[in-house]
């Protein structure tokens, strides 16, 4: 009697156990897709661990760089020169976009005008420059490479409006 | 130059996302230690039913402890990491329970030794949550760290404070207390190989120097980490500790692979271990035996191959779902509370209850690598790719020496086994961990919805 007591209670045990596991898998499944509610999170604005007072900081600093609007994207020629890189993945920052200049260094170096820091991005990556009417763009040497529309870039590689460019994980469209 | 202008963020929309995930994953915690806290508890009483057929006289006493030690841990992360993953915790809670648990059938003496390392490594977790906010200053450290790791792994061949203890010199003993330096070693050199290896990452993927027909990195760039991975290898040849010069050397491997992304270091790593695993095996004799007694223990079944013998017994005893706690037959194999536990947890909840300690390994080290996949700092990624394979391998090397699948070198199972250096040295790396975790969540640069 006692020892058939003791093995239901030893599969009662291995029950609580499993049931342990389980409900571990269930908080693996709900970390990996997480309930509703939380894709309401404001994912256009992923990027935005960038803290604002930084971006003002610096918007205040260089009030000539053209301001980016919304509007201001109907009135862009299809020809014209490429001005902006609207960011297409990662999804999470889909939508984020950054402002060329005539001159635009992006790498992970602080020094950079535009500092993407991850992981695939070297210290100076690459250098964005107009010359003329084309926007151009020339890898600074960088470990994994500038891609223009799939190529690695060689050299002096021009970027025309509907062009990705891919620099470490992120694939931008110039505009 | 030009701004980097995004649409500005709705920084109080992502701070209420953040609060809301925080509760999410504390809430699941909370309730995964209460249920293992009822496991181990479980596990306790039936114990000890089985042995003397009543209840333990303080089974209030030792929940109200656990539950005690996992509140504590878990009131700290609440406080301090709240945006962690959720499973670590509970998972190395209901490892270091369940261990508990059979350590105490096994050897009353032992118990309430453990259950103190027990609660100084949840002290240890708390202040390294609480003094660690930035896991990134231990980059600065790098250097140190492997200092740290190289001191700590000399210490115990010291002449006075070294002490010799079942043919491995791995122990220091100061005044009354104990312990394996080798063990705090461990997390010490995965800290240095994460800062050396992010620092030197785009110069070692660079294949730029001849060497005859192959072009390999540069060599100087190497140096460092192969001078702290062989002092280390060396040192733990000397003090014959098998286990822990096989888990450096994995750990090297991994980090070198995972840093670098060339599979031919994993290629020229094997080689060179192989190699090094043959000449160990013609020069030393206790290396032999253990591959001899691997390969057929019964040669000496009274005498090496005991050991290995009696566990086999004890699995095959088991069954599938085993003898039931507290009755198997205790105290047959050598050395049961430290690497053999678990073959005595095969016994007595069978293969349904060891698998259940493989899935709890397999659990922990699938939460660390999602950590590390998360982490677009290069450090932070590397030294959660380095801790969970410390954890990840050690559990494998000593489960594979158990059930037969390699030569056994001694380990301790991760937080099962009895074995106070161990304990600490497995909460310190579960702190530093967990820490990873939630500046993962909430660092400023990481892409909030990113996966």
């Amino acid at each position: 009697m006692s020892e058939q007591l003791l093995t239901i209670l030893k599969f009662c045990l291995l029950a609580l156990l499993y049931l342990f596991f389980l409900r571990v898998l269930r908080a693996v499944w709900t970390e990996i897709n997480p309930p509703k509610v939380a894709a309401e999170t404001p994912t256009p604005s992923a990027r935005s661990g960038r803290a604002p007072k930084a971006d003002r900081a610096r918007s205040d600093k260089q009030k000539k760089a053209p301001k980016p609007t919304a509007t201001n994207k109907g009135s862009r020629r299809p020809g014209g020169v490429p001005s902006r890189l609207m960011i297409i993945e990662p999804v999470a920052q889909a939508g984020g976009h950054y402002v060329l200049g005539p001159e635009t260094t992006v790498g992970r170096s602080p020094g950079c005008s535009i500092v993407l820091d991850e992981q695939y991005v070297s210290q100076v990556h690459a250098r964005f420059f107009v010359r003329g009417d084309t926007l151009f763009v020339e890898d600074l040497g960088s470990t994994n490479g500038t891609w223009v529309n799939g190529s690695r870039a060689v050299g002096q590689m021009p970027v025309r409006v509907g062009n990705h460019v891919q620099i470490g994980n992120l694939i931008m469209e110039a505009q | 130059m030009t701004a980097v202008a995004f649409e500005d963020p709705s920084v109080a929309l992502r701070d209420e996302a953040r609060r809301r995930t925080a509760r999410r994953r504390r809430t699941t915690e909370l309730g995964l230690l209460i249920l293992a806290a009822m496991v181990v508890c479980g596990t306790y009483a039936l114990a000890s039913l089985g042995r003397t057929a009543s209840l333990p006289a303080n089974i209030l006493w030792f929940l109200a402890i656990i539950l005690g030690l996992g509140l504590v841990s878990h009131i700290a992360v609440r406080r301090l990491a709240p945006l962690a993953d959720p499973l670590l915790l509970p998972l190395a809670l209901l490892l270091n329970g369940l261990g508990y648990v059979f350590i105490a059938r096994l050897n009353n003496a032992l118990a309430g030794k453990q259950a103190g390392w027990s609660a100084v490594s949840v002290i240890g977790f708390v202040i390294i949550l609480v003094a660690l906010k930035d896991i990134r200053v231990l980059e600065r450290y790098r250097y140190t760290a492997g200092l740290v790791g190289i001191v700590l792994l000399v210490l115990p061949l010291v002449p006075v404070i070294g002490k010799s203890i079942n043919g491995s010199r791995i122990w220091v003993r100061l005044g009354p207390i104990g312990f394996q330096p080798g063990e705090i070693a461990k997390v010490a050199l995965a800290i240095f190989l994460a800062g050396y290896l992010v620092e030197r990452r785009e110069l070692l993927g660079v294949a730029n120097f001849k060497l005859g027909p192959m072009t390999i990195p540069d060599p100087k760039h190497f140096a460092p980490v192969l001078m702290a991975v062989g002092i280390s290898l060396i040192v733990v040849v000397f003090e014959r500790d098998l286990g822990s010069a096989l888990l450096f050397f994995i750990l090297f491997l991994v980090m070198m692979w995972v840093a670098t992304g060339r599979a031919t270091y994993v290629a020229v790593g094997m080689t060179l271990f192989a190699a090094a695993a043959y000449f160990a095996w013609t020069a030393f004799d206790h290396v032999q035996t253990r591959v001899t007694v691997w390969i057929d223990p019964w040669v000496d079944p009274t005498g090496k191959g005991y050991q290995i013998i009696q566990a086999t017994y004890a699995l095959a005893w088991g069954g599938l779902t085993g003898t039931g706690p507290g009755l198997g037959v205790a105290g047959r194999i050598p050395k049961d509370e430290t690497d053999f536990i678990f073959a005595v947890i095969g016994e007595e909840l069978g293969l349904l209850g060891s698998t259940a300690i493989i899935c709890a390994f397999l659990l922990l080290a699938g939460s660390g690598l999602r950590v590390s996949r998360r982490s677009a700092d290069p450090f932070m990624s590397l030294l959660a790719v380095g801790l969970t394979s410390l954890l990840a391998f050690q559990a494998f090397i000593i489960v594979a020496g158990v059930i037969r699948l390699l030569p056994l070198t001694g380990v301790t199972l991760p937080f099962v086994s009895y074995g106070g250096s161990s304990l600490v040295a497995n909460y310190l790396l579960l702190a530093l961990l967990i820490r990873i975790s939630d500046q993962v969540e909430s660092h400023d640069e990481m892409p909030v919805a990113q996966r």
